[in-house]
């Protein structure tokens, strides 16, 4: 299959200081655009370090980074260039709340472009609404639950537009309304063309929000491909310890004879419907 | 801007007005905060005692005196039979009592803003105050600390009550000094954390803020505080003229 890709690694070979082991060793993946791509690993399995070598924080020791099919040179102009075009919401909110409240801090970036004082007003409004913000607006973060300070994270992400943002395991510690109102949130961005990564180990969340899939082991980059793809053979992840889906668990313990060459169905919906299928033939 | 102007005009007040008038805006800039702004009578307390511990600690040195009282210099207390003798003066109690009168009083002004003034707009009048950016945003990010910090001191606090704790004075020191290095590390953590984060939002060295804009101050508010303001000038100025 030809595809578009927003970010490309090849090789790269990534030392963290004082370890043994190196975070990525030789890792080549390559972030399709327009889709929304889960990566999927263990703890340490490389993906936050994936992540901040995507926005320019990390270089490479070893293999390039390429954007747009350009390897980047981590030149000041192109890496301010990147940050602007790529957005990482990292695991912890507090990592990127600068400001002390979420219309101020949604606004943050955007003052660094220069854009008027108009237009940011409406960019900010527009991000919040869709994030369901508003009426936070002025609170002071500290004030925030952590479900609204990760929507106000990625809110200020989204305000400076780019096309690509990076997810560092979004739904963590959420309860299970702060994870739909983030996933809904997430879908809406992708809808307005905005390809969005999301590193996670939760399979199930995977499986039922992603159309592509990255499963990385030890920095190395183990399989890619469409969820389906992914989850077809159980082995190789169960080699690494990942496992299935519950949804694809489930539907490959039934009988043979009623799931052959279908794949397993992505949502609880699908999977009641087919199950009421069957019960009634 | 309002707000910031009417408690400079107040801290200017307190320095200069007489004791009595001193208490006076005490109490009233403590209505502002308890009363109007809500703020609860106990951290209001915790705060203005903890403030107020500084001053205790300095009044032995502004009350005893050793050796024998002056001439004409009369001892309220005294003791005697020490080979120093120690006495405490009526002059000394006064200069105690003055000293005691002006901290609350500005302390009080102080507090009314800190309170009832969000921080971010805190900033954006020191900015048209022309303070230079630098110390702006030492500011603003020593303010995200506050918070950090505290959540970080908090969760430690709370995990070494769950794990039952030591008991023994040693053992309690040794344990704070624990939760202390705990603290730093990760506070350092927290900071790491947040300078990439700064980066990663297009952070180019300077940390822009949001312009100014003022807020229409309610009627009965300024009434109230223009008010206060004139009816402090001409006591002050009663006092004055009787001397």
């Amino acid at each position: 299959m030809d595809m578009e890709y927003s970010l490309a690694f090849d090789g790269v070979v990534f030392h963290y200081p004082d370890t043994k082991e190196a975070a990525l060793r030789e890792l080549t993946v390559s972030i399709p655009k327009g889709r929304k791509t889960a990566v999927l690993g263990h703890n340490g399995s490389g993906k936050s370090t994936l992540f901040l070598h995507a926005v320019g924080i990390l270089r490479p020791q070893k293999g390039t980074v390429q954007q747009g099919g350009r390897t980047l040179s981590y030149a000041k102009k192109e890496l301010a260039a990147l940050r602007r075009s790529v957005g990482l919401v990292f695991q912890d909110p507090e990592q990127q709340l600068i400001l002390s409240t979420p219309l101020e801090d949604v606004s943050f970036g955007l003052r660094g472009t220069g854009m008027d004082e108009a237009a940011i007003a409406e960019r900010c409004r527009s991000v919040m609404e869709l994030l369901n913000l508003t009426e936070l607006s002025d609170k002071p973060v500290h004030q925030l639950s952590l479900g609204q300070k990760k929507r106000t994270a990625l809110a200020g992400v989204m305000a400076m537009e780019p096309e690509l943002i990076l997810l560092d395991e979004p739904t963590s510690y959420l309860d299970p309304l702060s994870e739909t109102q983030m996933l809904q949130g997430l879908d809406l961005i992708h809808e307005k063309g905005t390809t969005v990564v999301m590193a996670t180990h939760d399979m199930n969340l995977a499986y039922r929000w992603a159309d592509w899939i990255i499963v990385l082991d030890q920095g190395r980059c183990r399989a890619e491909g469409t969820p389906e793809e992914i989850f077809a053979g159980a082995e190789e992840l169960q080699a690494i310890g990942l496992g299935l889906p519950l949804l694809a668990d489930l539907w490959y313990s039934l009988p043979a004879r009623h799931t052959a060459g279908q794949p397993p169905p992505r949502t609880a919906e699908d999977f009641k419907a087919v199950l009421t299928r069957l019960l009634n033939s | 801007m309002w707000k910031s102007s009417f408690a400079a005009l107040m801290f200017l007040l307190s320095y200069t007005v007489h004791p009595v008038l001193q208490i006076v805006i005490t109490l009233w800039m403590m209505s502002w905060c308890i009363l109007h702004a809500k703020i609860p009578y106990r951290a209001y307390g915790l705060l203005f005692g903890t403030a107020l511990l500084f001053y205790c600690l300095s009044v032995p040195a502004l009350l005893v005196e050793f050796g024998h009282p002056a001439a004409g210099e009369a001892g309220v207390f005294r003791i005697s039979g020490q080979p120093l003798p120690m006495y405490i003066t009526a002059a000394g109690l006064e200069r105690a009592g003055e000293l005691l009168a002006r901290i609350s009083a500005c302390m009080s002004c102080f507090f009314f803003l800190m309170f009832t003034t969000p921080f971010s707009e805190l900033l954006q009048v020191l900015r048209r105050l022309r303070m230079p950016q630098i110390v702006l945003e030492l500011m603003l990010i020593m303010y995200r600390f506050l918070f950090l910090l505290n959540d970080a001191a908090h969760g430690l606090m709370l995990a070494r009550r769950l794990r039952g704790g030591r008991r023994g004075y040693k053992a309690r020191l040794r344990e704070t000094a624990a939760m202390a290095g705990a603290l730093f590390g990760n506070t350092m953590h927290r900071y790491y954390g947040l300078s990439q984060g700064l980066l990663t939002r297009g952070f180019t060295g300077e940390i822009i803020l949001p312009p100014y804009t003022a807020r229409p101050v309610p009627r009965r508010y300024a009434v109230r505080a223009y008010a206060g303001i004139a009816v402090l000038v001409l006591a002050q100025l009663w006092l004055w003229l009787r001397g």
